[in-house]
């Protein structure tokens, strides 16, 4: 065994200089220093953690052998992961990557708890690893224009119930527990209707812990893009078919995401109470129209009803004044203008965009 | 498979928590082999805040867990929650043998809060058994991460 952690350890070193040579080689952008910074310290842990492995293999003691296999085995994995997801914002870093960075790093610099929270952004579908160091990741095509950045408001979102989770989880325990009153069958029998009917609350409640996070991160993207984030979160899932619409109740159990009809249905409420009425209206009449090429009538099984929505936003509501968002504010100088001009921009004059956001982008950038 | 940012908060909570467990055996058995090692000492005072600050609040889960009618746990995210029903599921098929982690997760605080060299012996044993269990946690994070070949 002993033999065996010895070359494993020794192989985690060599990879670890490699990683520490690709990320102290590559020139990144002024926006990537603070992770850049974070990367070498972290890799410099790793490096720490390897060298006393071989120390304490050095001791002879038999007792601690399966300690140390557990320490090299962590050890590996962490190098596996860092070579898959956090060398590559560093390694890819290309000139187009400046318009996602200084808008994120305007969003991280806007709140107190993410301020000091390096970041990267990597390809892929818009998502984000909410972890010190944060990664924010957005599609190819997506890179290049403004119109769906607003998405990473959302993103953001989670990075705040992160940073206020004692606090928001007990707030999504409020919701889960009116849901669960709201289903919690009149009569309990000692029989396999009972027993169908609790595994029914069970699902739906579990489920409703990650669509809060949703519905909350939503709610955030409204709150900091404005407009935009209506647009685009619309914009974005309008072409995804029957799905968006309408899920099987199997499908249902454990799902990450809501149905997007109800995040549509309650981002257009919110947006209506933030005063955005003609976004609002524009965006529950495209997607009515929308409805009506798939489905009469919303089923949801159980797991969303009409009547959870006062305790989802009123709960909603307190979590958004506990993470306190940036407000997007018409009068005041932010990123978030270009972003409610793009889309202005796109829904009036389509034909002309490419050539305006090219000059946007431009200026933008200074 | 469990949204990645789930899992990825996981992966990290639950190595920062194996790597303590690490580092407390490591510094209890070369304690009990009456070896000096003073260059983990930080690490170590740090990994035991750690470990009962988790205890802590598993124990709470658990028995909230137990206690619950529907099997449901309200404001636990799901990794978490996946966590104490492998924990209750491998208590029930009595996959332990460690007296002090079988009975309730609790009882090992009872043991690091009252640190003398007779409670070493069942204390690796309880951590050891909690680093199985975590372990084969991180798998389930590790796969959705970064996938098998």
């Amino acid at each position: 065994m002993k033999d065996i952690l010895i070359r494993h350890n020794l192989a985690l070193k060599q990879q670890v200089g490699i990683l520490l040579e690709t990320a102290e080689g590559k020139d990144a952008p002024r926006e990537l220093e603070l992770y850049k910074q974070w990367l070498l310290s972290f890799l410099g842990q790793v490096n720490t953690r390897v060298d006393k492995n071989l120390r304490k293999l050095d001791k002879n003691v038999a007792s601690i052998l399966p300690d140390i296999l557990s320490y090299t085995e962590e050890v590996s994995q962490q190098v596996r992961l860092l070579s898959t997801y956090y060398i590559p914002p560093i390694h890819r870093s290309i000139h187009s990557d400046k318009i996602a960075l200084k808008l994120l790093k305007w969003l991280h610099e806007r709140h107190d708890k993410s301020v000091s929270i390096p970041f990267a952004i990597s390809d892929g579908a818009f998502g984000i690893y909410p972890t010190v160091p944060t990664l924010y990741y957005l599609p190819a095509t997506d890179q290049k224009g403004l119109l769906y950045l607003p998405l990473f408001f959302h993103e953001f979102g989670h990075l705040l119930f992160k940073l206020h989770k004692p606090e928001m989880d007990d707030l999504v325990r409020e919701i889960q527990l009116g849901i669960e009153e709201f289903n919690r069958p009149t009569y309990v029998h000692n029989d396999d209707r009972s027993a169908e009917e609790f595994k029914n609350v069970e699902a739906i409640v579990n489920t409703w812990y990650k669509w809060v996070q949703e519905f909350f991160c939503d709610a955030v993207g409204l709150v900091i893009g404005g407009e935009s984030y209506l647009y685009a979160f619309s914009g974005y899932c309008q072409m995804g078919g029957r799905d968006e619409f309408h899920q099987r109740k199997e499908d249902l159990n454990g799902r990450t995401h809501p149905v997007t009809l109800i995040r549509v249905h309650l981002l257009v409420k919110r947006a209506r109470k933030l005063g955005y009425h003609a976004a609002a209206d524009r965006v529950e009449n495209e997607w009515r129209q929308l409805q009506r090429q798939y489905i009469r009538t919303p089923e949801y099984f159980g797991y969303y009803a009409d009547e959870y929505e006062p305790i989802v936003e009123e709960n909603l509501d307190y979590m958004l004044e506990e993470a306190s968002p940036y407000l997007f504010d018409a009068s005041e100088d932010s990123p978030v203008h270009i972003l409610n001009d793009a889309w202005g921009e796109f829904l009036e004059r389509p034909q002309k965009f490419s050539e305006w956001e090219r000059e946007a982008i431009r200026a933008y950038l200074g | 498979m469990e949204a990645k940012w789930l899992s990825v908060q996981s992966f990290f909570r639950n190595q920062s928590l194996i790597s303590a467990i690490n580092a407390l055996c490591i510094h209890w058995k070369l304690q009990m082999e009456g070896i000096e090692d003073e260059e983990d000492e930080e690490d170590v005072k740090e990994a035991r805040i750690l470990i009962r600050d988790f205890l802590v609040e598993f124990d709470r889960q658990v028995a909230n867990y137990e206690r619950s009618m529907f099997q449901i746990l309200p404001g636990v995210d799901p990794r978490q929650f996946a966590l104490v029903k492998r924990f209750v599921s491998a208590k029930r098929r009595k996959d332990f043998s460690s007296v002090t982690f079988k009975d309730k997760p609790g009882k090992v605080i009872e043991l690091l809060d009252n640190e003398n060299p007779n409670n070493l012996e069942p204390l690796v044993s309880a951590l050891t058994e909690l680093r199985i269990l975590l372990e084969e946690h991180n798998q389930a994070d590790v796969q959705n991460l970064v996938p098998e070949i």
